[in-house]
C-alpha cells in the first residue's frame, strides 16, 4: 500500500510542474516478445482547490467535469487483456500498480457526508465514465460493488468524509472502441508524439495488453490541481506482427528455402525439416511492429530539464529501449539523449519523423528481467453444475524472507462459498496458520456479492493453498444474459504484497474464473406454467372432490335408477335431488365447476 | 411381552445399521446432503454449520443469503459443539444425536398407535411399526443426510403424541416444530380439536394463546442473536415464504417461478402459499372425528404444496399412515401408487444426472420427474382420505358393499 | 365426472379387469416384440432425420485453412522423430516432447498418473501444454490429443507427428479465443483418463480454463496417405457428445472431398441395408464402449461435459487417396469451429443414434424401442403380483413381506459377491470368478432349502419384485446408455417369459416337460457367466476355423486371454468407472437369474404343497386370510415400498 502511495507520490512530483509528458518504453523479452510501456501524464491549471477548477488547459475538461460533478476525490480505471506469463517476462511493469486484472476495473475515493450520498455518487460517477469511455461500467451495480477494501488505500492522505468503491467487470472485453476515447485525452489526440503509434489493430494483436488511467488530485501550498496518468503496457509477438507486417495476417506457409531448420539431423532433406525452437536473428523497426512510424514531436510537451531519473539522466526522454549488448539499434529523426548497453534514450524532435530499429542475432538475451515476488493461481475444482470448490495457490518464490499479503476477492451472489468448508496448507507445515486477518460480508441474493478480504503470512520458499467449496444457484429467467452457456464470470482476485518499501510493493491479479451454472430450458414458460398450473389443479379437484361429495351404496343408486326407470326418469330424479341437495351436495357442484 | 423384546430388537438394530453406514462411509454424509431430493435451503445440514461459523466469527448468519434455518438450530448446535467439541456429520455426537431423534420419532409412533384414538381398531404390531418408520430409506437416508427437519419432525410427532395427554406440552412442542418448520402452523386446526375436543370455546382460546406466546418466546430468541433486530425473519421466514433461494428439489415450485415472468412472480408466489393453505381448513372440518387423521393428510399435502419439500417428508408420512392398518381394506390404488412412486425415486436422482452433471438432458427431465412425484404422492392422499371416509361413511360393517360419491 | 364413475362402475361389472389382467402377459410379450421391431424400422426413409448444424456460431469450413506446403516438411520431420522416440522408455519420450511444446511457446509440463490396486500397479506419464490465447482470458480451452497407442494398439506415429506440428503451426495465428491444450497421453485409457480426471479436481503446474471441446488424432503407422476417415464418438458408458461436432466434422469433410464414415460402415447412405449395419454396430458400439479394453480417445472426455471426437485415419492398402495434409487441414478446421463458439456445445441432440454421417435418428423417435421392453417387465411383474394376490394364501402381508425380504437377500448376497470380486487382487481375479460364479450356481439350491415349503404365491411374489425391479433399471438405463438397455432388455427376455416356475405346471405331459426343458435351457444360457464366456469366446477372441466343432470351442478357449479380458472389465470399472458392466453384471443381472433359479426349482416341493392345501394347512392359512382381507396383499406393497 504504502508503495502505491510512493509510487503516486513520485507522479506527483512530476506534475507539480504543470505540462505533459509522454514516454515510451520499449523492452524486448525472451522468445521475441517485446514488452511496449507507453505513459503519458498531465495536469490542470492551479487553483485554490479541486473544486474550483475552472481552467482545465491541457486536461481533458470532459473528465474533469465529471469527477467534479460526482465529487470523486480520486478514480482509477484498468482495461486488461490476455495473460502475463509470469515465468517469461517476469514482474509486472511498474510492480503491477498499473495493470489491471482481466476486463475492466474501477475504483474510486468518493466524498459523501454519509455513505449513501458517497454511494448514489458512485454510480454516477461509473455511468458517466461508461458513456465516456465505451465501455459497459454503468454494469457496476451494487452486486458488484465493495465499499472499502483494504486491498486499495488512497494516494493522498484519506480523511473520513471519503469512501473507496471498487467495481469490475471481468466479462468485458476491451477493445479499440475503449482505446479511441483514451487517445481522445490527450492533447495531441494522437496525431503527434508517441501517441500516434497507437493503433487499434497492432495494439490488440497483442499477448496482453493493459490500459490505466488515473486521476489525483494533488494539493501543495500553491494551490490544488487534478494529476491524470495515463498508461499503455503492451507484450508484442513480434514475430507474429512481423509477418502480419510482411502478408496478410493468416500464417502463410513459409517458403522452403526460408525455413530454419536443424541441418544437424541426419534425416534432413528438401522434404524434411526439423524446425529450430526460435529464430536467433530478428530486425525490426517500431514501424513494423506498430504500423507508422512516430510522425513528430507533440508539441504541447514541455520537457523539464531540471528532473532527473534513477539514471541521473534528464528524464525527459520520449523513447526509450532497454537491451543489451547484442543489440544494436540505428535511428531515424530524434536526437540521442543517452547510450548506453543496457539502455538508449531518445527525444522527439517537432516535425520530424522518427523510428528506431532494433538487430540482434541473438533473441535470447535480454535485460535482466526482474521475477515477481509472489506468484498466485485460482482455478475451479469439482465437476457439474450444482457444487464446486475454488483452490487458490500462493507461492512465495523466495528462499529467505516470509512476505505478508492481502487477498481480495469478490464472488457474484450466485456463488454461494461455504467458509466453513475452507482450508489453508503451507507446503512444508504440518500446522501452520496463514490467516492473520479475515474480512468476510457474506452475499445476499440480488444485493451484494460475497467480499473476501484475508492477510495471509507466507514462509519463504513455500506455497499457500486455500481452498473452499461453494454451491451454484439458478436464476430467474429473465436474468440469464443472452449466451448462458459459455457461464457467468467471476473477477480476478487481487493480491497485494504488504511491505515498507516501494520497491517490494507488488499487486497482481488472478485470471478470472468461468462459472458455469445450470441453466433452464428456455423455451419452456408457458408449458412450465401450463402443466404445473394442471397438477395442481388436479391435485385441488380430487382432493376437494373425495371431501365435499358424499357416499352412497351403488347397489341404491342401482336400485333409484330402475325405479325411476330409465332416462327420463332419471334426469327427473336428478332434477330432484338438486332441489333436495344438502349443504356437501351444494358444495360439491361448486367445487366441480371450479375445477372442471 | 414378546412383543415389547421386538420392539426393542428393531431399534437395536435400526441404530446399528445407522451407525454401521455412518462409520463404513463417512463421506456419505457430505454426499447425501448435496442431493437436492434430500435437502433444502431450509434443512441442510452444510448450511447450517456456515450459519453456526459465521456466528462464531461474529458475522450475523441471518445477514446473508446463506442460512435460511431458525436460530435455535444454531443454539443447539452452539451448544452441542461446545461440549463435544466437533460437529463434523460423522462424528460421534452428531451420530448419536441423530440416531436418538430417529428412536424417539420411532417411540413417539408407537405411542400414538396405542393411544385411544385407535382403541378398538385392528392396527400393526408396535415393532411392525416402528420398523417401517426406522428402515424407511427414505427415513434413513434423511437421517444419514442430516437434514434438520428430523427436529421439527420429533417435534411435530411428540405434540401429536402429547396431545391428549398433556396438552400443555403438546402446545409447546408444537410451539417448537412451527418455530423450526413454519409449515407446522398449519397443524394447528386439527390440533385444536385435538386439545380440546369438547369445542369448548375458553380453553381453545387458551391453547391458541398459549400457542402464540411459546411461538413468539422462541421468536425473541432470533431477534437477541442477531444484535435486536429482526432481520433473522426475513432471511429465515422471508426465504420461505418468497421463495427467494431458487435451488431444484422435489416440488412444484422451483421450475416454475424460474420460468415465470417477472411481472408475474409476487402474484403467483402469493397464489401457491394460498393453494398450501387452502386445504387445512376443509381437511380439519371434513375428518373432525378424525383429528389425527386431518394431521397426517395435511402432512400428506403440504408434502407437494410447500416452497421446500424434501423426501424425509414423505418417510414421515408414510410412516404415519402405517398407523391406519384399519384403512387398508379400502384402498384401491395401493399398487399404482407405489410403482409411481418408486419410479419417480429412482428417476428422479438419474435425470438430475443427465441435467447437471453430464449435460446431455435438460432441466425439463428433473422437472418432469418431480410432477410425476407430486402425482404419486396426490394418488396415496387421495385414496386415504376417501378410505378413511368410506369407513367413517357406515363405520366399515360392510366392507363387501360397493360405494360411490355424488 | 359421474358420468366417468358409471361407466367405470359398469366395466367393473362387466368384469373387464379381469380380463385385462388375463391378457397382461401377452402384452408384455408383444411389447418387446415391438421393441425389437420399432429397431428395425428406425432406419426405413421417414423415420430418420438428416442432421444440421443447430449452433450457428460453429461456421463449419468457413475458415482458410494454411496448414500447408513447408508445414508438411516439418511434419515429416516430427515423424522421423517420432519413429525414434517409439522404442523409448515413456517417461524419457515425455520430456522430449515436452521441450519441443515448450519451445514452440506453449506452458508445457509432465503429468506423472499412476492406479494402485491390491498388487496391480498402472502407471505411465502424459505429457501436455497449454498455449495461451492472445484473444482469450485463459478461462475456456480446447483440446488436440495424440495417444502414443490408439485404440486398435497401434503406434499413432502419424497422429502424434501432426499433433505437435499443428501445435506449432497453431501458434502463428492470432485468431485463437479459447486456449489450445495439447495433450500424448500413454495410452487412451489410464493416462488420458487420470488427465482429464486431475484436471478437473486438482490445479495443474500449467493449466487454462473449461474445455470446451476436443479433437482426438489417430493417424497410426508409417503411411503419409490414408483411404477415409471415421469419426469415433461414443464415450463410456454409452455418453455421446453433442451431435453438432460430429456434424461439424462430416461437414468440413464434405467440403474437403474427404471420404468420411461411421462405425466402419462404407456404403452409400441410400440403401436400407447399410443404414440399419450402421445403427445395429453404433447400437453394439455403445452398449459395449469401454467394456474390457482401450478406447479411442474421445471416451475419457464423456462424462466431464466435454464433447470430443476421434478422427480416425483408416488406411487400406488398395486406394489411399487422401494425405496427411488434408488430414491435419481437417482438424486445424475442426478446432477453428469450436474457436467460434460463443458458448458452451448446448444445442443440438446428446442423445441419437446414427445411421449413416448424414442421418440420425432422435431420442424421441428410438426411444420407444428401449422403453417398450422395459414396460413388459413392469407389466409381468404387475401380472405376477396380481396373480400371487389373488390365491388365498397371497393375501397375506407377512408373506408378501417375507418374499420381499428374500429378494433383498438375493441382492444383498450378489452385492456381497461384488465387493468380493472388486477387492480382489488382480493375479487370482479369475479363480475368484469361477469360485464366484460356482457359489452363484450353488446358492440357488441353499435358498431353495429354505423357500420350498412355501405356497406358490410365494415364488409368484418373489418373481414379481424381480420383475418389477428389472423393469425399473431398464427404464433408467434407457435414458442413460440406450443400448445397453435394450441389450440388456432382450437378455432378460427368457428370465421373464421363458422361465416357469415347475409349480405352475400341475400335471405332468409332453407340454409342461417341454416347458420346463425350456425352462431350464434358459436358465442355463442367461447365466451371467454363460453370457461372459460366449462373448469371450465369440467377440474377443473368435474362434478359429478349426476351432468351430463343438468340444475344441470349449478346450482352446486360452486362460491368460480370458484373464486379461475380465482383468480388463474390473479395471475399467475401477479406474475408469464404467459403471455400465460390472456392476450391472452384479447388481442387476445375477440377482434376476438366481431369482428365476430358485423359482424353478422349486420341484420336489409341489407333492407335498398338494397335500399341504389338501390337508388343512393351507386351511388355517383361509382363516386368518378372511380376518385380513384384501388390504393386507395392498398394505404389503406400502412394507414393499420401505
Amino acid at each position: 500500500m504504502t508503495g502505491l502511495r510512493i509510487i503516486f507520490v513520485c507522479l506527483v512530483q512530476a506534475l507539480l510542474v504543470c505540462g505533459y509528458y509522454e514516454k515510451l518504453d520499449l523492452r524486448p523479452l525472451p522468445r521475441n516478445a517485446l514488452l511496449a510501456s507507453f505513459s503519458f501524464s498531465l495536469s490542470s491549471e492551479l487553483a485554490p482547490s479541486v473544486r474550483d477548477i475552472t481552467h482545465y488547459g491541457i486536461f481533458p475538461r470532459s473528465v474533469g467535469q465529471i469527477i467534479k460533478s460526482a465529487h470523486a476525490h480520486e478514480v482509477h480505471l484498468r482495461f486488461a487483456q490476455g495473460w502475463w506469463d509470469a515465468s517469461e517476462w517476469g514482474s509486472l511493469p511498474e510492480q503491477g500498480e498499473f495493470a489491471g486484472g482481466t476486463g475492466v476495473e474501477v475504483w474510486a475515493w468518493m466524498e459523501g457526508s454519509e455513505l449513501a450520498e458517497a454511494e448514489r455518487r458512485w454510480y454516477e460517477l461509473v455511468n458517466a465514465l461508461s458513456g465516456l469511455f465505451c465501455a459497459s461500467l454503468n454494469f457496476v451495480d451494487s452486486t458488484r460493488t465493495t465499499i472499502n477494501p483494504l486491498s486499495f488505500s488512497p494516494s493522498s492522505p484519506s480523511s473520513s468524509d471519503k469512501f473507496l468503491f471498487h467495481g469490475s467487470l471481468p466479462r468485458e472485453t476491451v477493445c479499440t472502441e475503449n482505446l479511441t476515447p483514451f487517445v481522445k485525452l490527450l492533447p495531441c489526440k494522437g496525431r503527434a508524439g508517441i501517441s500516434s503509434l497507437l493503433d487499434g489493430h497492432k495494439i490488440f494483436d497483442s499477448k496482453w495488453q493493459s490500459m490505466s488511467l488515473d486521476f489525483i488530485p494533488e494539493c501543495t501550498y500553491r494551490g490544488c490541481r487534478l494529476g491524470m496518468s495515463q498508461k499503455i503496457n503492451v507484450v508484442l509477438d513480434v514475430l507474429r506482427s512481423l509477418e502480419r507486417q510482411n502478408h496478410a495476417p493468416v500464417p502463410i506457409p513459409r517458403p522452403v528455402e526460408r525455413l530454419m531448420c536443424d541441418e544437424s539431423k541426419q534425416y534432413h532433406s528438401s522434404e524434411k525439416c526439423f524446425p529450430l525452437p526460435t529464430a536467433p536473428t530478428v530486425k525490426y523497426k517500431i514501424s513494423d511492429l506498430f504500423g507508422k512510424s512516430v510522425n513528430s514531436k507533440c508539441a504541447l510537451e514541455q520537457v523539464d530539464d531540471t528532473e532527473l531519473n534513477e539514471f541521473g539522466e534528464n528524464a525527459g526522454y520520449n523513447i526509450c529501449a532497454h537491451i543489451t549488448g547484442a543489440w544494436s539499434l540505428s535511428r531515424q529523426g530524434g536526437t540521442v539523449l543517452s547510450s548506453y548497453d543496457t539502455r538508449a534514450c531518445f527525444s522527439l524532435v517537432e516535425n520530424e519523423e522518427f523510428n528506431l530499429s532494433f538487430d540482434t542475432d541473438n533473441t535470447s538475451s535480454v535485460s535482466p528481467i526482474s521475477h515477481a515476488p509472489v506468484h498466485i493461481q485460482r482455478s475451479m475444482t469439482g465437476r457439474g453444475q450444482q457444487h464446486g470448490g475454488i483452490q487458490t495457490i500462493i507461492r512465495n518464490p523466495s528462499s529467505s524472507s516470509d512476505i505478508s499479503v492481502i487477498y481480495y476477492e469478490v464472488l457474484p451472489w450466485y456463488m454461494k462459498p461455504y467458509l466453513s468448508s475452507m482450508t489453508t496448507h503451507v507446503s512444508g507445515y504440518s500446522s501452520f496458520d496463514p490467516v492473520q486477518k479475515i474480512l468476510y460480508k457474506p452475499f445476499l441474493e440480488r444485493v451484494r456479492g460475497t467480499y473476501l478480504e484475508m492477510i495471509l503470512t507466507i514462509p519463504a520458499a513455500s506455497s499457500l493453498t486455500i481452498s473452499y467449496d461453494f454451491d451454484k444457484t439458478l436464476l430467474y429467467l429473465a436474468e440469464y444474459p443472452p449466451d448462458a452457456n459459455r457461464g457467468f464470470d467471476v473477477s480476478p482476485g487481487i493480491l497485494r504484497v504488504i511491505s515498507s518499501s516501494p520497491e517490494d510493493a507488488y499487486v497482481m491479479r488472478t485470471s478470472s474464473l468461468l462459472l458455469a451454472l445450470p441453466t433452464p430450458d428456455f423455451s419452456m414458460p408457458y408449458n412450465v406454467i401450463i402443466l404445473t398450473s394442471t397438477v395442481m389443479a388436479l391435485v385441488f379437484g380430487t382432493v376437494f372432490n373425495i371431501l365435499v361429495r358424499r357416499f352412497v351404496y351403488e347397489e341404491d343408486i342401482e336400485r333409484e335408477y330402475r325405479g325411476r326407470g330409465g332416462f327420463k326418469g332419471r334426469l327427473k330424479e336428478l332434477f330432484k335431488r338438486k332441489k333436495s341437495a344438502n349443504e356437501d351436495d351444494k358444495k360439491a357442484k361448486k367445487i366441480e365447476g371450479t375445477t372442471t | 411381552m414378546d412383543e415389547q423384546k421386538r420392539l426393542l430388537n428393531v431399534c437395536i438394530a435400526a441404530v446399528l445399521l445407522r451407525a454401521a453406514i455412518s462409520i463404513g462411509f463417512p463421506a456419505i454424509h457430505g454426499i447425501l446432503d448435496q442431493r437436492v431430493e434430500l435437502t433444502t435451503a431450509s434443512t441442510s445440514f452444510k448450511q447450517l454449520r456456515e450459519g453456526l461459523h459465521l456466528y462464531r466469527m461474529g458475522v450475523s448468519p441471518f445477514d446473508g443469503g446463506v442460512y435460511h434455518q431458525a436460530p435455535l438450530l444454531i443454539l443447539i448446535f452452539q451448544a452441542l459443539d461446545g461440549f463435544y467439541g466437533s460437529i463434523a456429520p460423522n462424528s460421534l455426537a452428531i451420530n448419536v444425536v441423530y440416531c436418538v431423534l430417529d428412536v424417539l420419532c420411532a417411540w413417539f409412533l408407537v405411542q400414538i398407535s396405542t393411544s385411544e384414538s385407535f382403541s378398538g381398531r385392528k392396527k400393526l404390531d408396535s415393532w411392525n411399526i416402528a420398523a417401517i418408520y426406522l428402515f424407511n430409506p427414505l427415513v434413513i437416508a434423511t437421517n444419514l443426510a442430516r437434514s434438520t427437519a428430523v427436529f421439527s419432525n420429533v417435534l411435530i410427532l411428540a405434540a401429536i403424541r402429547f396431545a391428549t395427554y398433556s396438552q400443555f406440552l403438546s402446545v409447546l412442542f408444537l410451539a417448537a416444530a412451527s418455530h423450526l418448520n413454519i409449515y407446522a402452523v398449519y397443524l394447528v386446526p386439527p390440533f385444536m380439536i385435538l386439545w380440546s375436543p369438547t369445542k369448548a370455546f375458553s380453553n381453545c382460546a387458551v391453547t391458541v394463546l398459549l400457542y402464540a406466546a411459546a411461538f413468539g418466546g422462541l421468536s425473541l430468541l432470533g431477534y437477541f442473536m442477531s444484535g435486536g433486530s429482526f432481520q433473522y425473519i426475513k432471511s429465515t421466514y422471508g426465504t420461505l415464504l418468497f421463495f427467494s433461494d431458487l435451488v431444484p428439489n422435489m416440488g412444484l415450485w422451483w421450475y416454475f417461478f424460474m420460468e415465470i415472468f417477472d411481472s408475474f412472480r409476487p402474484l403467483f408466489t402469493y397464489i401457491f402459499q394460498l393453494y398450501s393453505l387452502i386445504y387445512v381448513l376443509p381437511i380439519t372440518i371434513r375428518l373432525q372425528k378424525e383429528p389425527l387423521f386431518a394431521i397426517v393428510s395435511i402432512l400428506g399435502v403440504t408434502l407437494i404444496s410447500k416452497a421446500y419439500p424434501e423426501l424425509g417428508d414423505l418417510g414421515i408420512y408414510i410412516s404415519l399412515l402405517s398407523l391406519y392398518q384399519h384403512i387398508f381394506t379400502n384402498v384401491r390404488y395401493a399398487l399404482l401408487s407405489a410403482l409411481v412412486i418408486i419410479h419417480a425415486l429412482v428417476l428422479a436422482p438419474n435425470f438430475y444426472h443427465l441435467w447437471i452433471y453430464l449435460g446431455s438432458g435438460n432441466a425439463n427431465f428433473f422437472y418432469a420427474i418431480s410432477l410425476v412425484y407430486a402425482i404419486g404422492v396426490t394418488l396415496i392422499l387421495t385414496d386415504t382420505l376417501r378410505a378413511i371416509l368410506r369407513i367413517e361413511f357406515d363405520g366399515g360393517e360392510e366392507p363387501q358393499k360397493v360405494v360411490v360419491q355424488i | 365426472m359421474p358420468l366417468l364413475q358409471r361407466l367405470n362402475r359398469v366395466f367393473n361389472k362387466k368384469g373387464g379387469i379381469k380380463s385385462l389382467i388375463s391378457l397382461l402377459p401377452v402384452i408384455s410379450v408383444l411389447l418387446v416384440l415391438a421393441g425389437v421391431c420399432l429397431l428395425f424400422v428406425l432406419p426405413m426413409d421417414g423415420q430418420f432425420r438428416r442432421t444440421y448444424i443447430s449452433e450457428n456460431a460453429l461456421l463449419p469450413g468457413q475458415a482458410h485453412t494454411y496448414f500447408k506446403d513447408s508445414e508438411e516438411n516439418i511434419l515429416r520431420a516430427y515423424r522421423e522423430e517420432v519413429k525414434i522416440l517409439k522404442d523409448v522408455a515413456e517417461s524419457e519420450r515425455a520430456v522430449v516432447i515436452e521441450k519441443w511444446i515448450n519451445d514452440m511457446g506453449y506452458k508445457a509440463a509432465i503429468h506423472n498418473w499412476s492406479f494402485t490396486h491390491q498388487d496391480d500397479v498402472k502407471s505411465g506419464s502424459n505429457v501436455y501444454g497449454v498455449l495461451h490465447a492472445p484473444r482469450g482470458d485463459t478461462t475456456e480451452s480446447m483440446i488436440l490429443c495424440a495417444p502414443w497407442i490408439n485404440g486398435d494398439n497401434e503406434f499413432n506415429e502419424g497422429g502424434v507427428a501432426l499433433a505437435i506440428a499443428l501445435a506449432r503451426y497453431f501458434t502463428r495465428w492470432s485468431v485463437w479465443s479459447k486456449d489450445i491444450i495439447i495433450v500424448i497421453p500413454s495410452d487412451t485409457r489410464f493416462g488420458l483418463s487420470k488427465w482429464v480426471a486431475d484436471y478437473h479436481y486438482t490445479s495443474m503446474s500449467a493449466s487454462s480454463g473449461a474445455i470446451q471441446g476436443g479433437v482426438v488424432l489417430d493417424f497410426p503407422g508409417s503411411y503419409e496417405h490414408f483411404s477415409r476417415i471415421e469419426v469415433k464418438y461414443t464415450g463410456y458408458n454409452g455418453q455421446l457428445p453433442n451431435l453438432d461436432l460430429i456434424n461439424t466434422a462430416v461437414l468440413i469433410s464434405a467440403h474437403m472431398h474427404l471420404n468420411i464414415v461411421i462405425h466402419g460402415v462404407a456404403g452409400t447412405d441410400h440403401e436400407y441395408k447399410n443404414r440399419a449395419t450402421t445403427l445395429l454396430r453404433g447400437i453394439i458400439d455403445q452398449s459395449s464402449s469401454g467394456l474390457y479394453k482401450q478406447g479411442y480417445g474421445n471416451e475419457p472426455f464423456s462424462g466431464w461435459r466435454v464433447d470430443a471426437i476421434t478422427l480416425k485415419a483408416v488406411m487400406d492398402t488398395q486406394s489411399m487417396p487422401f494425405t496427411q495434409i488434408e488430414y491435419g487441414k481437417l482438424v486445424e478446421s475442426v478446432l477453428r469451429s469450436i474457436n467460434n463458439l460463443q458458448e458452451h456445445f448446448h444445442q443440438s441432440f446428446f442423445f441419437y443414434l446414427m445411421i449413416s454421417p448424414w442421418q440420425f435418428v432422435s431420442i424421441g423417435t428410438y426411444l420407444p424401442a428401449a422403453m417398450l421392453v422395459g414396460a413388459s417387465f413392469t407389466i409381468k411383474g404387475i401380472y405376477l403380483w396380481l396373480k400371487a394376490t389373488e390365491s388365498a394364501s397371497g393375501k397375506s402381508i407377512v408373506e408378501s413381506a417375507h418374499a420381499f425380504g428374500f429378494f433383498v437377500a438375493i441382492l444383498l448376497a450378489c452385492a456381497a459377491l461384488f465387493t468380493v470380486a472388486g477387492s480382489a487382487p488382480s493375479s487370482v481375479l479369475l479363480p475368484i470368478y469361477g469360485l464366484i460364479s460356482g457359489i452363484s450356481v450353488i446358492l440357488p439350491f441353499f435358498l431353495n432349502k429354505i423357500v420350498e415349503r412355501k405356497s406358490e404365491s410365494y415364488i409368484t411374489k418373489l418373481r414379481s419384485y424381480s420383475l418389477i425391479y428389472a423393469g425399473l433399471v431398464l427404464t433408467t438405463l434407457s435414458t442413460l446408455n440406450f443400448s445397453l438397455a435394450l441389450i440388456l432388455g432382450l437378455l432378460f427376455f427368457p428370465l421373464a417369459h421363458l422361465v416357469k416356475p415347475s409349480k405352475e405346471v400341475s400335471e405332468v405331459s409332453i407340454k409342461t416337460s417341454v416347458a420346463s426343458l425350456v425352462s431350464n435351457a434358459a436358465i442355463i444360457l442367461t447365466s451371467p457367466w454363460t453370457g461372459i464366456l460366449l462373448y469371450f469366446r465369440f467377440i474377443v477372441c473368435p474362434p478359429s476355423s478349426k476351432e468351430t466343432v463343438f468340444p475344441r470351442l470349449i478346450t482352446s478357449i486360452s486362460v491368460p486371454k480370458l484373464d486379461d479380458f475380465v482383468n480388463g472389465m474390473m479395471w475399467n470399472w475401477r479406474a475408469l468407472g464404467v459403471w455400465s458392466f460390472v456392476p450391472i453384471l452384479f447388481l442387476v443381472w445375477l440377482p434376476l437369474w438366481i431369482s428365476a433359479f430358485v423359482a424353478t426349482l422349486i420341484q420336489e416341493s409341489k407333492v407335498i404343497e398338494v397335500e399341504s392345501v389338501k390337508n388343512g394347512k393351507a386351511g388355517e392359512e383361509k382363516v386368518a386370510v378372511n380376518s385380513e382381507g384384501v388390504e393386507d396383499g395392498k398394505k404389503s406393497d406400502e412394507s414393499a415400498k420401505d
